[in-house]
């Protein structure tokens, strides 16, 4: 069940008494255990007392017997088991030993199988995991038929939206179109988008500024810098000629304590490509058929193809060798990162 | 009482205090008010920006007596002793000496217990990148689920050393390197409040100096004061820092643009005598031409940090330099100024790099007006065209077996538009003689002795001797970028100084490609491997006439692109 439904499930047929929360997103599984939390603890009610914390591999023997006690000072007796490797599939010599293991320890699995299926009704368990579940385990399959499963997926640019969208209505705020483009750009622009620091940044928004639509002033000013976010910018900029922008972020790195051979690389990279696109458009591929010999995306190959065609091929040899000078030159300290302002000021110089 | 240095005495202590960082000051006010404070907060940014100073404001808002407050009152015993240092529920942690698994665990143990005398808990742990990982690891945890009433304040100057896993449990503030103007401003005030009496003029060059770091501008600004006898003024700051005035990098670069040797060598003279320091003298020369370099290419940009310079100065350089004269020049500032480290001489160092600075053809470009050199860059530009037409109408002529070593490669046309910038060498006959395979075994010798010719010495070693006459010296390189790298100045003029060394007369380098190179190909699609070959397609006749004028128009293209037969295509099984 994916994070929308699995809330609505939690809403509408109440609690079960078995949950898996698994998946590579730890903010999703995060609000789903605290949203659990606070069905089983309505206020926190309890919690002391009814909530056993555990981490790690335990014996099925042991969960067993924890599932089975009977709470004591509360009505609830709440197991949350995090990290545990039941659900993951196992590999090479650790799957030799699971058989041996399954094959000694057969009639204590079925026993706590049969177990989750007639839970007491005063227990009930959360598994936790991060990563994704092995679906072929029938403790899976039995979870999935006794309880309710969580598949936190991670969050790709271009499925933001859901996200972004439930966050704002649970501020009651909104992004105006010009923040909202930035913010979309900015996310393109991660290659890994945590939803833990997106959470942080918009509650710190919330708390910088009062009015009800965030602007992009609000998001430049509150909105921590990424690298990464500054790299990529860099090279559009670069793409575009843009020669003041490019330089400023190339700045705005160097401040942020990026290391410039790492920048430098980048260029390295940007230009190679660059090349290659050109390359490539003078032997007649030309658009989305770019993607296949660049081994990239489509949409991003024609949209590199298209820089490309700004460019000529002197222009990228000159500053391919200029880099490769300053590579050296930056790692034996003949050079400061002037070398490489000068490579963008080339690169961004219209030909 | 002892005497308290400016930057101690005047640290912020609220956050109306806080100077260039609103966007701070104004989201923690703000959630104090609102009582949305975070369990554990990330503060990074730069030397002096204000992080312990707005992580001791926080403690004390939390703790003060009227509060919680975003505005605590400094008087009441938990404000006091939170400035004092003798807090109980305040603790500051030095992380760079309090770095291991021991003092977390420590830590952790402590963090369980209520706050002594106030409502929160808060530990302050600066330079929190110093930490092993190990000690990361055991204060992840803590971090994940910190017990009510504890607030955790990390600070550091290199948040990129501070683990993802740790950075995702913190709520992250990006302090904001402060602006000149402002460190001025508060400059300003802390010395009409301190009795301290400076020109505008010194408090300016104060705030440029700081690079963006309040402490180091009061730092200076106590030094400043401590030194003069009554106005600090911007010449005694100039002194003390050791700093080589603005008007002599002025009046330096201008000599350099005039190319009047003679003023460059009297400036250098009054400096000694004024007992400046050579290095900064280089630093700031370098410093000046990068912010000219930039202003010329971007214009006035508020996020670069274009120093002291200004306005009118960087568009007069801007409008004498040629672009491509800015890198050399750096480039030989900065040899200079490695060499001043071992030199005995600093002096003569720094009048040769400046004369070579002033010699044109020392730099990648004539020194002219912006108007003439795109003249002579159209000019070049039609030369270099009209010779690579001439390589390629060479190039399609019957080959005859050359009596000479061939320089020439198999694609002439690809090889001018590659090395576009450079006319081709014209390469006279040329043998593979005794007397030059024992130069060529003495050079790569002479390069492997001399460790700072170690890259030239990795390139010319996979490069194979071809042959010499009176006039010339030929290498021929199997890869494109060695050939290509080996042939530029700087490679070039050592080598052809090692010959002339070894040989006793000049020779001239000249670099050839293997015949069997070819130029950089991107990746390629994969293709299915077929069982077998086909037989080539046979041709077939097509009646362009019949086809509609879209059609005819497409085909028409095609062929003038492809310029071949219509062929039947295949058929997929």
């Amino acid at each position: 069940m994916k994070y929308g439904a699995f809330m609505a499930s939690l809403r509408q047929n109440g609690l079960q008494h078995v949950y898996l929360l698994a998946g590579e997103e730890p903010y999703y599984i995060e609000k789903a255990e605290q949203r659990l939390l606070g069905l089983l603890f309505p206020g926190g009610n309890g919690l002391q007392d009814g909530l056993q914390k555990l981490s790690g591999d335990l014996p099925l023997n042991d969960l067993a017997e924890l599932i089975e006690t009977m709470p004591f000072l509360t009505d609830k007796n709440v197991i949350l088991l995090r990290g545990s490797s039941l659900f993951r599939e196992k590999k090479g010599a650790a799957a030799e030993d699971e058989k041996d293991k399954k094959s000694r320890t057969g009639r204590v699995q079925e026993r706590f199988l049969d177990l989750l299926t007639a839970m007491p009704e005063t227990s009930y368990i959360i598994f936790e995991t991060d990563g994704k579940a092995d679906k072929r385990k029938r403790l899976y399959k039995t979870v999935e038929k006794a309880g309710a499963l969580l598949e936190a997926e991670p969050v790709r640019a271009w499925t933001i939206d859901e996200w972004l969208r439930s966050k704002l209505m649970e501020m009651n705020r909104q992004l105006d179109s010009e923040a909202l483009r930035y913010f979309m750009s900015a996310v393109g622009m991660m290659q890994t988008i945590s939803l833990q620091f997106l959470d942080q940044e918009f509650n710190k928004l919330a708390m910088y500024t009062q009015t009800r639509q965030f602007t992009k002033q609000d998001l430049l000013q509150v909105f921590s810098s990424i690298p990464e976010v500054s790299g990529f910018a860099m090279l559009d900029a670069i793409s575009a000629h843009d020669a003041p922008k490019a330089l400023s972020l190339l700045e705005r790195q160097l401040e942020d304590g990026v290391f410039p051979p790492l920048l430098l690389a980048g260029l390295v990279r940007h230009v190679r490509q660059l090349w290659q696109a050109k390359t490539l458009q003078n032997r007649g591929v030309r658009g989305r058929l770019l993607g296949g010999p660049l081994e990239m995306n489509p949409y991003i190959a024609e949209k590199l193809g298209r820089a490309a065609q700004t460019f000529s091929e002197a222009q990228l040899h000159d500053v391919f060798l200029a880099l490769a000078d300053a590579d050296y030159q930056l790692k034996t300290g003949q050079a400061g990162p002037e070398v490489l302002e000068q490579a963008v000021i080339r690169l961004c110089r219209r030909e | 009482m002892a005497y308290v240095a400016l930057y101690r005495k005047w640290r912020p202590g609220s956050f109306r205090d806080l100077v260039g960082q609103e966007h701070i000051s104004h989201t923690l006010a703000h959630a104090i008010e609102t009582g949305h404070v975070g369990h554990a907060y990330l503060f990074s940014g730069p030397r002096g920006t204000g992080k312990t100073s707005t992580a001791k404001i926080l403690a004390k808002a939390l703790n003060c007596e009227q509060g919680p407050t975003p505005a605590p009152c400094n008087v009441c015993e938990s404000c006091r002793r939170v400035n004092d240092g003798t807090s109980m529920d305040v603790f500051e942690i030095d992380a760079a000496s309090n770095r291991g698994i021991d003092e977390i665990r420590d830590l952790r143990e402590t963090v369980k217990f209520a706050p002594a005398a106030g409502r929160w808990k808060v530990y302050i742990i600066d330079e929190v990148h110093m930490l092993t990982s190990e000690a990361f690891n055991a204060l992840l945890k803590t971090l994940e689920e910190p017990p009510a009433q504890v607030v955790f304040i990390l600070a550091t100057t290199e948040v990129h050393k501070v683990p993802a896993t740790i950075q995702s449990r913190c709520q992250r503030y990006d302090f904001k390197r402060i602006t000149a103007a402002d460190i001025e401003g508060r400059l300003q005030y802390v010395a009409g409040e301190s009795g301290i009496q400076a020109e505008p003029d010194a408090l300016a060059l104060i705030a440029h100096q700081a690079d963006g770091g309040m402490r180091d501008a009061l730092s200076i600004l106590d030094q400043c004061a401590a030194l003069s006898d009554e106005i600090i003024t911007a010449e005694r700051v100039r002194d003390i820092l050791g700093l080589v005035g603005r008007d002599w990098v002025v009046r330096l670069l201008r000599a350099i643009a005039a190319q009047d040797a003679a003023a460059v060598l009297t400036t250098i003279a009054d400096l000694l005598q004024a007992g400046k320091d050579l290095r900064q003298l280089l630093g700031s020369l370098i410093r000046e031409l990068r912010a000219v370099m930039v202003y010329q290419a971007a214009g006035p940009l508020s996020g670069v940090d274009s120093f002291e310079s200004s306005q009118e100065f960087l568009e007069e350089m801007a409008g004498v330099f040629s672009p491509e004269r800015f890198l050399p020049m750096i480039r030989c500032l900065h040899d200079a100024l490695q060499e001043l480290k071992w030199t005995s001489e600093p002096r003569i160092t720094v009048e040769t790099a400046l004369l070579t600075l002033c010699r044109p053809e020392a730099a990648a470009a004539p020194l002219q007006p912006p108007a003439a050199a795109a003249a002579d860059a159209a000019r070049l530009t039609q030369l270099e065209t009209r010779l690579a037409q001439v390589a390629a109408a060479l190039a399609a002529l019957p080959k005859t077996a050359p009596a000479a070593v061939p320089v020439s490669t198999a694609r002439p046309v690809l090889r001018a538009a590659m090395s576009a910038e450079k006319p081709a060498e014209e390469t006279l006959p040329v043998a593979v003689t005794e007397e030059g395979k024992q130069i060529w075994q003495k050079l790569l010798a002479n390069l492997r002795a001399q460790p700072d010719k170690g890259p030239v010495y990795a390139c010319i070693s996979k490069g194979r001797f071809c042959g010499m006459n009176e006039r010339q010296f030929l290498i021929e390189f199997s890869s494109r970028f060695l050939k290509l790298r080996t042939d530029r100045d700087d490679y070039r003029m050592i080598l052809e100084g090692e010959l002339m060394q070894i040989s006793g007369q000049p020779l001239q380098l000249v670099c050839s490609l293997a015949a069997s190179d070819e130029p950089p190909a991107p990746p390629r699609p994969p293709v299915k491997k077929t069982a077998k070959k086909s037989p080539a397609p046979q041709p077939i006749q097509v009646d362009m006439s019949q086809l509609p004028p879209q059609a005819q128009q497409n085909l028409e293209k095609a062929v003038s692109i492809l310029d071949g037969d219509f062929i039947t295509p295949p058929s997929d099984s």
